[in-house]
């Protein structure tokens, strides 16, 4: 018989994106168990913020990661690998515990739905049995009162990142197939999807088109519609803004999320990575306030 | 059924004629009388006929034997439709909107687009059920089902605290107009309303695929059987794994009546609202044009008694609930807002006149 889950005893579990400003601003991080996308034009800074999550969800707990590793799967060619180091070398610098081995990149192509389906399904393959690890570890520790048992234990995948599920689903089906059976097609398929990434324990991230907001000064839309906005759980918007002083600024908007209110977050990129930005150094013209307001 | 007369009982007459002529009427008569051996005592049946004409009291009737015996007026069933409690949202004009709350007995469906607030609503039931009834609460428990894992519990648990400063705030208001019983409830810790309690309050369930979830719904009954103190059922969202666990729409759509069929049964035999969260999805109509409607098509529609989409404004930025399907209320469209709180009416001045008439 299903048994109900005690919610008193729920802990909400998140991953720390490495910055105390979108840390707050997203009430601890990257939440697990749901399925959180990440939506914006080209350039706008969405692979910034999921590499440098890449590696977040390596710190440990004490400092807002989750001692984890992390899957990346990259539709759009080849991964950005020589940003992910750069990023790990200036902002990691020395830390044994952060490293690219702890990131799993998918390796081959993925063009068609299917591929991602299917790459998707082996990874949960490989949860499954990862998952039976810790558990048998931590008890054996137990027994034998070693103290550095926690770090004897394997790390367990604790974020999935698809860098981009639009591109997959953009070009999908045949072009002799009605119009509407095509988008039925493609609506199951992406709730195909959602099921499989539902059913995997640890955040999850997925990059795509525009949402209905603002970026670059122009209002933009979204691709892959209806069907998947109701497969995902929590949805933020990139965007870049032209600031007053000829500079660029971005921001992360709350577009829908179970737990947070619509707001927003200013943020910079740079050598180091992602960085908020608290409003009053955000001071960059109402321009931008226009738009996000 | 307690009111059964003894006359319209399908026993054999001399049977009937002895309960009679002892001076029974009815089956709760029966009932107090404490068992065959007094029944027989009593009437002057053996003990074996005793027996078997209170064993007839636990039995369902056969189809057709007498439908006397199977149905009540209208004026008992008005009685309960009334006395039956409600479970309130906390936006006045939404209340008003569903006649009082959400109703027991009965399967409600809320509709709408991602992001509009629908998990909002479902977990602000999920509180508000166990509002005291000195509040005119249903004082009752909730179970959720969250098929797409979208309840977040901090989320739940800002919405515990807002109602338990409501509810307090309003307990205060009672005492003050001279009914302290409340107040002094919650002082005394007889009453309890706090956030822990409020989260222990909701059996909280996680469904991952079509076959969890109709797992559960055949397991509600003896699950409701178990804690009676239940009084709501939120299905967040019904609709999720229906629409890619089935290629065969014939098929989805049989299983779906079935669902639909033991849903309606399980609310009214044991007297919960059940809450159904429903998508919604693109339908293209035949000039090209499209509109949102419910997922799960036409035949779905017959769940529930009563429906509400939940949309943004057309003419603000507001989020409106319109009921479109109610076996006694009038359609009408109603804005509401959900704050840090949890879900709310309009703050006084700003409800504009796409409210009900009169507010």
């Amino acid at each position: 018989m299903l048994q109900p889950i005690d919610l008193t005893k729920q802990i909400p579990l998140k991953t720390t994106l490495g910055c105390g400003v979108l840390d707050g601003f997203l009430r601890g991080g990257l939440p697990c168990g749901i399925i959180t996308e990440l939506t914006g034009e080209a350039a706008a800074g969405k692979t910034q913020l999921v590499l440098q999550s890449l590696l977040t969800v390596q710190l440990p707990r004490s400092e807002g990661g989750l001692d984890g590793k992390a899957v990346y799967i990259y539709t759009e060619g080849k991964p950005p690998v020589e940003r992910l180091q750069s990023i790990l070398t200036n902002r990691f610098n020395g830390r044994p515990d952060i490293n690219l081995a702890n990131v799993l990149i998918e390796e081959r192509p993925i063009t068609t739905p299917e591929d991602l389906l299917r790459s998707v399904r082996q990874l949960e393959a490989l949860l499954e049995r990862e998952a039976v690890v810790p558990i048998a570890t931590a008890a054996a520790a137990a027994g034998s009162r070693v103290a550095d048992a926690a770090t004897l234990s394997r790390r367990v995948v604790r974020l999935l990142v698809i860098d981009s599920v639009a591109r997959v689903f953009r070009d999908a089906g045949e072009s002799d197939e009605p119009q509407v059976q095509q988008l039925h097609r493609r609506a199951a398929q992406l709730f195909g999807l959602t099921a499989l990434l539902k059913g995997i324990k640890g955040g999850g991230g997925a990059g795509s088109r525009p949402a209905p907001l603002v970026s670059s000064g122009r209002r933009v839309l979204p691709a892959l519609g209806l069907a998947w906005a109701n497969c995902v759980n929590c949805r933020l918007f990139v965007a870049r803004h032209e600031a007053g002083n000829g500079g660029v600024v971005r921001s992360l908007q709350v577009v829908f999320a179970p737990h947070l209110p619509h707001s927003y977050c200013c943020f910079k990129v740079d050598q180091q990575g992602i960085q908020g930005l608290l409003d009053e150094a955000a001071e960059q013209g109402s321009a931008l306030r226009r738009h996000l307001d | 059924m307690l009111r059964q007369e003894v006359v319209t009982m399908p026993l054999p007459p001399h049977l009937r004629n002895k309960l009679l002529s002892a001076g029974f009427t009815n089956a709760s008569e029966l009932e107090r009388c404490g068992g065959p051996v007094a029944l027989a005592r009593e009437t002057g049946m053996t003990p074996e006929e005793a027996h078997e004409v209170l064993q007839l009291l636990g039995e369902r009737l056969p189809a057709g034997s007498d439908w006397r015996a199977g149905a009540v007026s209208a004026a008992t069933l008005l009685e309960a439709h009334l006395a039956a409690p409600r479970i309130v949202t906390m936006c006045r004009d939404l209340d008003e909107l569903l006649g009082g709350g959400v109703a027991t007995g009965q399967v409600t469906e809320f509709c709408g687009v991602p992001g509009i607030g629908k998990t909002q609503l479902g977990m602000q039931l999920a509180i508000n059920v166990q509002v005291p009834a000195a509040l005119a609460g249903a004082q009752g428990q909730a179970v959720y089902v969250d098929t797409e894992g979208s309840f977040m519990v901090e989320r739940c648990a800002d919405i515990a605290e807002g109602a338990v400063r409501h509810i307090t705030a309003m307990a205060e208001k009672q005492a003050a107009s001279g009914r302290p019983a409340l107040a002094e409830g919650f002082r005394s810790g007889a009453v309890v309303f706090n956030v822990a309690s409020l989260l222990r309050g909701i059996f909280y369930f996680r469904i991952h695929d079509y076959t969890e979830q109709l797992a559960l719904i055949n397991m509600l009954p003896r699950f409701l059987q178990q804690y009676p103190q239940i009084r709501l059922v939120v299905f967040d969202s019904i609709t999720f794994h229906f629409r890619q666990d089935f290629t065969d729409m014939s098929q989805r759509t049989r299983v779906a009546t079935l669902m639909a069929q033991q849903l309606i049964a399980t609310a009214q035999t044991y007297g919960v609202a059940v809450v159904l969260m429903n998508q919604v999805t693109t339908k293209v109509m035949e000039d090209g044009s499209s509109k949102l409607v419910p997922a799960l098509g036409e035949s779905w529609g017959h769940a529930a008694s009563t429906r509400v989409m939940l949309h943004w404004g057309v003419h603000d930025n507001e989020r409106h609930a319109a009921l479109f399907k109610s076996p006694h209320l009038p359609p009408g469209n109603v804005a509401f807002t959900v704050t840090a709180d949890g879900v709310r009416g309009m703050p006084r001045g700003s409800r504009g006149g796409a409210g009900l008439a009169n507010r």
